[in-house]
Formats: C-alpha cells, structure tokens, sequence
C-alpha cells in the first residue's frame, strides 16, 4: 500500500526545500567569476535540517553540523571523515585533502550550524576550503547569521545568495499532510486548529499530525473530527507560563 | 615520436577538468597552479581537451597568451564522475538521513530519502531501521504500538558515512555446541 503513493512521499515540493535546492543549482550553475558560497537561515523548527538532509541527499552532498565545542582541527577531521578520508596530522595539509576531494568528486558541502563557526571565529577555513576547491559551499544557520557574517568582510563577499527559511505555508502542509495522513480523512475545523497551533513550523505540523493518525488507528476511524480529537493539547512549541506558587 | 606527458592518474586528469571548468577560462598556467600539475602536464591536457572539443581558443587574446574558454558541447564528466564515486543508493540516502535527523520514525527516513533518483518506499526504510536496531546501532527510543503509534529510534552508533547494509553469508552452524564455528568474512 506505502508503495503505491510513492510518489507523494517526498518533500520536493516543500517550500523550503525548493528554495534550498533552488540555491544549490545556483550556486552549481553559476558563472566564472562568481562567488560560489550561499547562505540558508531563519528560525529553529521551519525545516532547515529537513531540507538540508533531503538536498544532500539529492545531491550526494557531503554535509557536518558543527557542535559548539569544535576546534579547527576538529571541523577539518570531522569533514574528512564524511569524506571517508584518512585525515593527515596539520590543519594545513587537511584543508588541501578537504579541498582534492570535493574538488575532484565535485561533492558540495553543507554546513549545518554554522553560528558556531562565527562565534569561534573559524570561518575563515570555510573560506580557505572554498577558495581551493571552488565547490559549492552552504552555510545553513540561525536568522542571525547574516549578520554576523557581516563582520567576517572576505567571506561575506563571497556568498553569492542569501536565502531565508520561511514558515510552512498551506501547500506544505496539505503535502505533509498527503505524506504523513495519507489513511486518516481529517475534516476541516480539526486541519484549521492544527495549522494554527503549528504556527509555520513543519516540525510541530508533523507532530500533530502524527498524533492524529495514531488516534485514528487506535481507535480505527477512517474520518477524524474535532470531538474525536476532544480535549488533547496541540503541539504548539509555547513554553508553559510560569507558575504562582506562594513560597 | 612525442612522449605523452598528459598525468597518467585518471584522478589527476578529472580533478584538473573539474578545476578547467570552474575556471572557465584559463590559460596553461592557471590550469597547471589550479590543478597543481607540471606546465607540461597541463598544455598535455588542454590539447587533449581541445581535440575533443571540449575547449575552444578566445580569439580576442593579447600577445603570446592563449586563453581557452570550456565550450557549451563539453560533457560534465567531472559530474558525471562525482556520481560514480558518491553513488546514490537506498541505503545511502536512508543512513544520511538518520545520521542528519537524530530522533525520527521509519517515516521520517522515508520522507527524507526518497529523492528523484533514487526512489525509497516506506517499506525499504521500516526493514533498514529494523535492521540497524537489531544490530544495535539505533535504539529505540519509543516502543511502537501494535495499532497506530510507530517506534520512535535514536541513532546511537554512528560509525561513519558509508552506510551499514544486510548481508547474506556462508556460515557453519554446529549443532552440537550450538553456535557458528565459521562465518565467511569475518564474525560478526
């Protein structure tokens, strides 16, 4: 049966997905002389891991997420091994491995969170790897990135688009809803609340969407309305008010 | 008869394309500190380059400088190449998949690795995800339900970027102590 609607279930047609990929062939594409580096950004929980797994997967892309506490020397050894490289002992002699490979198999990298890469001033290396691999390279971060790549001036001219994550629209979640719900018919007031609570965030639509179709199952409706839902919360991602709790 | 100095290492060769067509136009000398090659080797592979068509000559050139410029008909070999060495394939996708999400069900893997060249059923990806469970390298974070509620896993072993696959091998089973005394290829 899963089978059958293969043909639904891929995320191409999501917004942000298009966009990301819309940005990779760009940057593929793109003239002599143009700068080869993009940069995807906006809040947590609209998708951008999401699409960054989709695209690389689209694209054979190579792709790390940086953790707070990485050196330089771990980024480069963190991106040979995604590269299946045997790393050599200077940072030096790594960024030129980094560079052969992708240069060679023409693999683009991603990098995921790569606030942290500003933060700790590393991204100049990005910058080193770009420069002599001439690969594109994607810097996919929080709505603040931008900004702080502003300071960095040799990297920031080198980005040839800046693209922002936008909050799920209705076509997104009516394609969620065709990929997760496919079984489950939900009528309309109960879809109208879930968009609402999800508030754009392809993460929280999922969730509920999920809960609908496990309570659909547990209770074997094919049809699921409002009262079936009844008094169960919504994921809505709101941090619970604090409490007045008299000492 | 003139000694062929072209680099003998077909990844030495496609690495240089790959910087010819970033290039986009470049002289001997770009090509040759581009792809880090001999002059020689260089001038070897552009004429090789120009006799398939790939290059053509920029007419406007001043003085002794020969500008070649990557024609429109050139093959993307370097793509095509990367393809070969990155292969897309089912498996490769679904681990990339569960290595970027963290937490995720076998729908979510599906969601995420069935791209336009290599298409993934929900079925392929729920036996993948079981398998990596049994072999230990997902753990399951929530137990699924027999109707409706999936296993939520957690990827707890990741051990690199190429993906873990189902093998079938040759095996001796002694039923006597009750084990394998020989699998094929190594113990599991």
């Amino acid at each position: 049966m899963a089978e059958t609607r293969a043909l639904y279930n891929t995320l191409a047609p999501m917004r942000n997905v298009t966009a990301f990929l819309t940005l990779m062939r760009r940057l593929e594409n793109r003239g002599h002389g143009l700068p080869g580096m993009g940069c995807f950004y906006g809040p947590s929980g609209l998708g951008k891991t999401t699409a960054s797994v989709y695209v690389a997967n689209e694209e054979q892309a190579c792709v790390v997420q940086v953790k707070s506490v990485w050196t330089q020397k771990k980024l480069c050894q963190a991106i040979l091994a995604e590269l299946g490289v045997h790393p050599a002992k200077v940072i030096g002699d790594m960024v030129d491995q980094i560079a052969e490979v992708l240069a060679r198999d023409g693999v683009p990298l991603l990098i995921d969170e790569a606030d942290f890469l500003v933060k700790k001033g590393m991204i100049e290396i990005v910058r080193d790897i770009y420069e002599s691999s001439f690969v594109p390279v994607i810097l996919i971060g929080e709505e603040l990135l931008p900004q702080k790549l502003r300071k960095w001036e040799r990297v920031h001219g080198r980005i040839l688009s800046w693209v922002a994550a936008e909050p799920a629209d209705d076509d997104d979640f009516d394609l969620l809803r065709r990929i997760r719900c496919p079984e489950v018919e939900i009528d309309e007031p109960l879809l109208a609340r879930m968009r609402r609570a999800s508030g754009g965030s392809a993460r929280r639509i999922v969730e509920n969407l999920e809960l609908a179709r496990e309570i659909a199952a547990t209770r074997n409706l094919d049809r699921l309305t409002l009262e079936d839902w009844g008094r169960r919360e919504f994921f809505t991602g709101i941090t619970p008010d604090a409490r007045r709790i008299s000492a | 008869m003139t000694q062929d100095r072209s680099p003998k290492d077909a990844a030495v060769r496609e690495r240089a394309w790959c910087h010819a067509q970033a290039m986009g136009a470049f002289t001997y000398k770009d090509l040759a500190e581009a792809a880090d090659i001999s002059r020689d080797a260089a001038t070897a592979l552009v004429r090789a380059w120009e006799a398939r068509g790939s290059l053509c000559r920029r007419p406007d050139a001043l003085g002794a400088r020969i500008v070649f410029e990557v024609t429109d008909e050139a093959d993307t070999s370097c793509a095509k190449g990367a393809r070969r060495v990155r292969a897309a394939t089912p498996q490769g996708n679904m681990w990339r998949a569960i290595r970027g999400l963290g937490s995720f069900t076998y729908r979510d893997v599906a969601m995420h690795a069935n791209t336009s060249s290599v298409p993934v059923s929900e079925g392929a990806a729920r036996d993948y995800c079981r398998m990596l469970a049994n072999a230990g390298y997902l753990r399951v974070e929530r137990k699924a339900r027999p109707r409706g509620r999936l296993a939520v896993y957690r990827l707890v072993r990741d051990t690199g970027p190429r993906p873990p696959r189902e093998k079938r091998v040759r095996a001796v089973w002694d039923d006597n102590r009750g084990e394998y005394a020989y699998i094929a290829g190594g113990v599991a």
